[in-house]
């Protein structure tokens, strides 16, 4: 039975950060943010786990500072999942209308569900989730409610996002070997899209950017539904890497630097400026060219945003997207980062807020934490989906994203 | 009262022409080829046009300029396949050729299509001849458009320091500009043939400007202050109106040039040159006009002006502007395939003395040539020594120069790119690319 007052977590194992969102959903579906835990991950790269015993150390330390912070116990977390081996793609299912008046019956509907999630998988992926797009009775397209209409044909479409069944796995032995349950997981740019995107944005046309430290997730919506969703694992890391590589600095000087001297735009203007980096370990002080700086990250996030539009203009996302571009991750915090992606993408952008949450004000306003705040938006829309609906277990999730 | 001086000035002839006036355009590579005919087919009087290729289909489509095909043993008329250093050689080859083309040259302008293994290669080495032998050497390096590749922008990049290295100026002239100007539907060979257009009209305007009778005029003079020994960037930009409002619209086209990267060269620029040449009715408030919206611009910027009056340039106004940003001091260029400070020649049997020895210094040589060359670093004062003391230092410095080339080290062509912090795990392809790997090493961005 749906309880008003149950705690709902979300957790995300990300590259740069493993974060806990812990929050309560009321009766009529608001969500109230009752506390946040992080650690810096150490274990993942490009949103995979690759070390298992340092993610779990990691998790646990998040874990219990949510606990901790939200004054609960922790028991079953919706498990964020990203990363290279997600595929995303579209699938259609027909259904004949055989009743006697041929009038679209809920079971009809169901039926071309069902059919539209009949498609060829690989053997090593299983699906994360599907999310309904639209129905074309006959050839009428674009039908959100097809139940009560007459026609001769249901086609029902598909958004389907499926990743490699080990990789999901790995994850999720991490998290329950903590003797914490999974209890779904869920793709981290459909949730940070659930906490960020509000729905006359969804209405109007919106690309979700998400510029995490491992990889880059995008979802585009359209009249309500989702149109288009997908990764690429590439991110703030590869930045930091290459600026390593360019300026030959270690690691984690050059993620400071990019944090501290970063700018996503080159600015021919600062020819010759210099920064000098402390030495460390009895080294010298090194000047660095700000320039080349700049050149090294501006080059990798144009690059990855052009990628990300490529894969977009698939969707016609180009013509359709008239609430433009809204950004969240932590590479919505780079300097210029509006600016490039304006000039990649042509619409205009915005940064991210999380709507219609309660919750601490600095929790809220803070990018990084969007997929953690939208698995346990994904945790409230379903329970309060399952509840209505008690009767009919086969819809459970397909209304989650009409809204 | 009587004036002296009137009826002298009047009666003084006119002056001897200097020895070196020439005004020679050398095309290398396919590119610059195309442009040096185009030059040729304008027909610049007192102007000489060049074209020097290893690709000998390409000369032979070449008409009105003198073609010259260089390392035939090399390339066998075939082109350098974007090989920067085939082209060096092959420019190398015959040096002896490229000398005999630009013997006796005041200015000697080179065009390159700097993306090219001729071009980006071949140039550096005439440019060196060039100014070896005297002459002031402006290179005009047409960078190559984006959609050519990265190789091509890196040979650009490599072709252009050389260039650099080895010339008195270097202007660059972006082709992807050109593109942008034009509507985006146009045609591939419009859009080439508006490049190399846009190249030839600079030049011509160049020309123009050395060679008009003007009221102020700019000479070689202020040409060579001006670019002497920057090796930072140069743009050179030239427009063309007509109309009453002739004088405003040159202005705002020179704003929106594409070589000026929307007027943000002339923002940077610390010193400049402006040429306004127009008909006989070009007034005097016209050119008043230009040059206040000029310096406005370029606020900064040294203006140096000079105008011209050219009758068959009735009705319209030509505006031509060079500016260069940058320090005066030579960049820490590399040297060029070749140091060559006292390069030793066969004695050029026309214009020597009989009693010389066989061998000799070229510095002597550059002697024999009234030259207004000061203080170039390739000419040392001429060592006073006997016959066979020289012949002995010739001796020396050939088996010096034959050891130099033993011990050269060559280096593989490709860079170890780390892609460390992502070695566990499985690479990110996209398009043949490993995304894993730095950006600006894929793109060959060269970071100085």
């Amino acid at each position: 039975m749906f309880d008003p007052g149950q705690v709902i977590v979300g957790l995300e194992i990300g590259t740069h950060k493993i974060c806990v969102a812990v929050g309560e959903a009321g009766a009529k579906g608001e969500l109230t943010i009752l506390g946040i835990g992080q650690c810096t991950s150490r274990g993942v790269r490009k949103g995979e786990i690759t070390d298992t015993t340092k993610a779990a150390e990691d998790v646990r330390t998040a874990l219990a500072e949510a606990e901790q912070q939200a004054n609960v116990e922790i028991q079953e977390v919706y498990l964020g999942i990203t990363g290279n081996h997600i595929r995303c793609l579209d699938s259609r299912g027909v259904h004949p209308i055989a009743s006697f008046d041929r009038t679209i019956s809920p079971e009809d509907v169901a039926d071309a569900v069902g059919n539209a999630k009949q498609f060829n998988c690989p053997a090593e992926h299983e699906v994360i989730d599907s999310v309904r797009q639209d129905y074309k009775v006959d050839d009428r397209t674009g039908i959100e409610n097809p139940v009560g209409l007459v026609g001769g044909v249901l086609e029902a479409s598909v958004h389907v996002i499926q990743g490699r069944t080990s990789r999901i796995e790995t994850a999720r032995r991490v998290v329950q070997g903590m003797q914490v349950a999974v209890v779904k997981p869920v793709f981290n740019g459909l949730a940070s899209a659930l906490a960020v995107l509000t729905p006359e944005q969804k209405q109007q046309g919106v690309v979700l950017l998400d510029l995490g430290a491992g990889t880059t997730e995008y979802a585009f919506f359209h009249g309500g539904v989702l149109r288009h969703s997908g990764v690429l694992a590439v991110g703030g890391d590869h930045v930091s890497n290459d600026l390593a590589c360019g300026l030959r600095i270690p690691i984690d000087q050059a993620e400071r630097l990019k944090i501290e001297q970063g700018c996503a735009v080159y600015d021919p203007a600062l020819r010759g400026a210099t920064h000098t980096i402390p030495g460390e370990t009895g080294l010298a002080p090194r000047i660095l060219s700000i320039e080349n700086l700049h050149r090294i990250m501006s080059l990798r996030i144009e690059e990855t945003l052009d990628l990300v539009a490529r894969d977009l203009a698939k969707s016609d996302a180009f013509g359709l997207a008239r609430a433009g571009v809204v950004l969240c991750g932590g590479g919505a915090r780079a300097r210029g980062i509006e600016t490039l992606v304006e000039r990649v993408f042509e619409m205009p952008v915005g940064r991210a807020h999380t709507h219609n949450v309660s919750g601490p004000a600095d929790v809220l306003a803070n990018p990084e934490f969007a997929v953690a705040i939208g698995l346990v938006r994904y945790g409230a829309m379903r329970l309060q989906s399952r509840s209505r609906s008690r009767f009919d277990l086969k819809s459970t999730l397909q209304n989650l994203f009409r809204r | 009262m009587d004036n002296p001086t009137g009826p002298d000035i009047s009666a003084q002839p006119a002056p001897e022409p200097s020895p070196r006036t020439g005004f020679l355009v050398v095309g290398v590579g396919r590119a610059g080829g195309a442009i040096t005919e185009l030059l040729a087919a304008a027909g610049l009087d007192g102007a000489r046009f060049a074209a020097v290729d290893t690709d000998s289909t390409a000369l032979g489509r070449l008409r009105r300029t003198e073609n010259t095909a260089i390392g035939a043993r090399l390339t066998r008329g075939e082109g350098c396949g974007n090989d920067l250093a085939r082209g060096a050689q092959s420019a190398e080859q015959d040096i002896a050729r490229l000398r005999k083309i630009v013997e006796g040259v005041r200015l000697v302008c080179i065009v390159a299509g700097i993306g090219g293994g001729i071009g980006g290669g071949a140039a550096a080495v005439v440019a060196r001849v060039a100014r070896e032998a005297g002459s002031l050497v402006l290179g005009i390096a047409v960078l190559p458009f984006r959609y050519e590749g990265p190789l091509r922008h890196s040979n650009a990049s490599d072709g252009l320091q050389a260039l650099r290295a080895a010339s008195d100026a270097v202007i660059c002239v972006p082709n992807q500009g050109v593109a942008a100007m034009l509507d985006e539907r146009t045609l591939v060979t419009e859009v080439f043939d508006a490049a190399n257009v846009m190249v030839a009209q600079s030049v011509e305007s160049l020309w123009r400007l050395l060679h008009r009778p003007s009221m102020n005029p700019l000479g070689f003079a202020d040409l060579e202050r001006l670019l002497r020994g920057r090796h930072a960037e140069s743009v050179f930009a030239s427009v063309e109106t007509r109309g009453p409002a002739r004088a405003r619209e040159a202005v705002e086209k020179l704003r929106t040039h594409p070589f000026l990267q929307a007027e943000q060269m002339l923002v940077d620029a610390d010193a400049a040159l402006l040429a306004v040449a127009g008909g006989n009715d070009l007034r005097f408030d016209e050119l008043q006009e230009v040059q206040d919206q000029f310096q406005r611009l370029c606020e900064h910027a040294q203006v140096v002006t000079g105008s011209a009056v050219d009758p068959a340039l009735e009705g319209r106004i030509v505006v031509t502007v060079i500016a260069t940003r940058g320090g005066a001091s030579p960049l820490a260029a590399p040297q060029t395939a070749m140091p060559a400070q006292t390069k030793i020649h066969p004695a050029n049997e026309t214009s020597a003395p009989s009693d010389e020895p066989p061998m000799r210094f070229e510095s002597i040589a550059g002697d024999d040539f009234p030259t207004n060359r000061s203080g170039s670093k390739f000419i040392p004062p001429a060592p006073d020594l006997t016959d066979s003391q020289k012949r002995d230092l010739v001796h020396r410095q050939i088996k010096n120069k034959h050891q130099r080339k033993k011990t050269t080290q060559t280096l593989f062509n490709f860079e170890v790119v780390s892609v460390s912090r992502f070695a566990q795990t499985e690479p990110v392809k996209r398009n043949g690319e490993n995304l894993d790997e730095p950006t600006y090493a894929r793109r060959g961005v060269a970071l100085n």
